[in-house]
């Protein structure tokens, strides 16, 4: 399906639903859904999310549609369609967002199967839907656009259920396994390249397996949960290219030191450029310098040829809690990966811990306003929290962290119209990519973000 | 984390002493109701929230379908949901719309008139709704509710 076809439908679908909260075609039993978002991204200091947002941008759209068809009372299927812009990701093609069976056998124990949501702390699920929360951005230190990619869906097998706990709550649960597809385009893959000396050519996920468990507290309101992803036979194949000038070692008898070191940067390459760049392809790696476990030894690089980047462990878990009382929500998450990895063919190992979490508060003042507010912390590394490390080889220390102070604002204009502004203050430039600020980065700066959503 | 603490400190104290415009729901008491034949005419507070958040999809004894149904907002619906799901009818309908565009549930069927909600749960098996305390009943059968 074309991008023109696609929206064409989405629109016309829109206009025809009218102001029905849904459009049930109740003949068919079908149901469809959709919605469409233009946002806005202003910034001063650093480029955000792909995009050229000093210069302020409008590449920062999502466009969805669904239908869910009951076959019997316990079962279901639907698809979801989802076309996306955000900076230099996206630009609108057209994705199956999820697709599935779904087999409801008792309240404790379901079966889904085809292309589903992982979910992955409290929002990653609704994760392209901002028209459900208040902020536009979610807070990055958990929920990372960079690796937007690898934890959207997986392609697979679920099991689901919700089991009563009588005076303690109630328990539901989701486990998974099946792949991931990474988008050579997509921000996994460029996250690799922001060195400037390796283009990512392919990827191959295997096996992820996912699960999460959340907690229904008996007290109202209340609700804690962890997530868990788990990936450890994953490869991606980059073609590497050492310039000539770069001082990077290449040749009989060199370990290829592009782990660590300042001197790793080509010159086209920022000096500054982010802490964990120079590693080869990884999937899910973004900031963050990872550590080489063992002794450099000798081996032969050539200053150009393609490196294999083997998962040898990714797991990523989030704790969650949220709290709902009357009209005010306040939600809490910490996030923490740990991934391990190999340069196939090269006796080098790394290993890197990346941290995050945040404090958010929304309350809704009346049927059409909400304000919210969230301080969001992500450190690359764990063990360098302040960015000596980095210092030391001569980077920025900055690029260590990003802390994010936000206020937002959502005006409900109708049941299926709303509108959204919120100001972000970072300090620091982690997540921040290279390849959108070439002349360096900024240690405080400023985000703007606006958005409308129309949905039924 | 000194910083930390102190800007979610005047984040939270900032929230706190905004007054609350909620517009307060009406007087209006509500009544569950529920279909002729289903197998229980008691639920506790937690039972009915697991079934308007569909948890719960089958009545416990003989594995009916549960087909609730919901009012068109008003202050029926912002008291009901309040009072037995613990959300505000913006949260539960965000609740709904979550369930839908990921998938996972279709939203609950929603009728304006509580005549109208008393006729399908009559006419419906394993049917339960609420309505405005003063509507007529006659057909369905009442759920009263039950402590913890």
């Amino acid at each position: 399906m074309t991008r023109q076809i696609f929206f064409m439908c989405v629109f016309i679908i829109t206009a025809l639903a009218g102001g029905a909260w849904a459009s049930e075609l109740s003949s068919l039993d079908l149901d469809i859904h959709g919605f469409v978002s233009q946002g806005y991204l202003k910034s001063e200091g650093n480029n955000f999310l792909t995009a050229d947002t000093n210069d302020g941008s409008f590449q920062f759209n999502e466009v969805g549609i669904n239908l869910n068809k009951r076959l019997t009372d316990s079962l279901h299927v639907g698809v979801q369609l989802l076309a996306r812009d955000q900076g230099v990701i996206g630009n609108n093609e057209v994705e199956i967002d999820w697709a599935y069976g779904n087999y409801r056998w008792r309240d404790w124990l379901g079966v889904r199967a085809g292309i589903m949501r992982i979910p992955l702390g409290l929002y990653n699920e609704t994760r392209d839907l901002d028209f459900l929360r208040t902020s536009i951005l979610l807070p990055q230190s958990v929920y990372n656009e960079n690796l937007r990619d690898y934890f959207s869906r997986i392609r697979g097998i679920g099991l689901y259920g919700d089991i009563p706990m009588n005076n303690v709550g109630s328990l539901g649960y989701q486990l998974m396994v099946g792949t991931v597809d990474i988008d050579p385009d997509g921000g996994v893959a460029r996250s690799s390249e922001t060195s400037g000396v390796m283009e990512f050519v392919d990827s191959d996920v295997g096996t992820v397996y996912n699960g999460s468990l959340q907690w229904h507290t008996p007290l109202d309101g209340l609700s804690t949960g962890i997530t868990y992803f788990y990936n450890s036979d994953a490869e991606a194949r980059a073609n590497l290219t050492i310039p000539q000038d770069s001082g990077m070692p290449s040749g009989v008898g060199q370990e290829p030191d592009i782990s660590t070191g300042p001197d790793t940067a080509g010159p086209d390459a920022p000096s500054d450029m982010p802490p964990g760049s120079e590693m080869p392809p990884g999937i899910g790696q973004d900031s963050g310098m990872p550590r080489r476990l063992g002794q450099p030894s000798s081996v032969e690089i050539p200053s150009e040829m393609t490196v294999i980047d083997e998962l040898d462990e990714f797991e990523v878990y989030v704790l969650s809690a949220e709290y709902t009382w009357n009209d005010l929500v306040i939600a809490a998450e910490y996030m923490k990966m740990n991934r391990k990895s190999h340069l196939k063919g090269f006796p080098m190992e790394f290993e890197l811990d990346m941290v995050g979490y945040y404090l958010s508060a929304a309350y809704r003042f009346t049927d059409w306003f909400e304000l919210g507010s969230y301080y969001s912390i992500y450190y690359g590394d764990e063990d360098d929290k302040d960015g000596d490390d980095l210092e030391a080889r001569g980077k920025p220390d900055y690029r260590a962290w990003l802390k994010d102070f936000t206020v937002t604002t959502r005006f409900d204009i109708n049941p299926y119209w709303n509108f959204k502004l919120e100001g972000h203050l970072m300090d620091g430039a982690a997540l921040v990519m290279a390849q959108d600020n070439p002349d360096g980065f900024d240690e405080h700066w400023y985000l703007l973000a606006a958005k409308v959503s129309f949905y039924f | 984390m000194n910083r930390f603490l102190s800007v979610i400190l005047s984040i939270f104290s900032l929230i706190l002493l905004i007054p609350d415009f909620t517009p307060c729901a009406g007087a209006q008491e509500v009544k569950i109701v529920a279909h002729p034949d289903v197998p229980r005419y008691a639920l506790s507070q937690d039972e009915i929230q697991q079934i308007f958040l569909g948890r719960n999809t089958q009545w416990d004894e003989n594995k009916e379908k549960i087909h609730f149904i919901t009012l068109e907002g008003g202050d029926v619906h912002e008291q009901f949901v309040r009072r037995f799901v613990g959300k505000t009818s913006s949260q539960y309908g965000n609740y709904w719309r979550k369930m839908v565009f990921t998938g996972k549930g279709r939203a609950p069927k929603s009728l304006k008139d509580p005549e109208d909600v008393v006729a399908y749960v009559a006419n419906t098996r394993g049917a339960i709704g609420y309505v405005p305390s003063e509507t007529d009943t006659k057909d369905v059968g009442i759920i009263s509710v039950t402590p913890q």
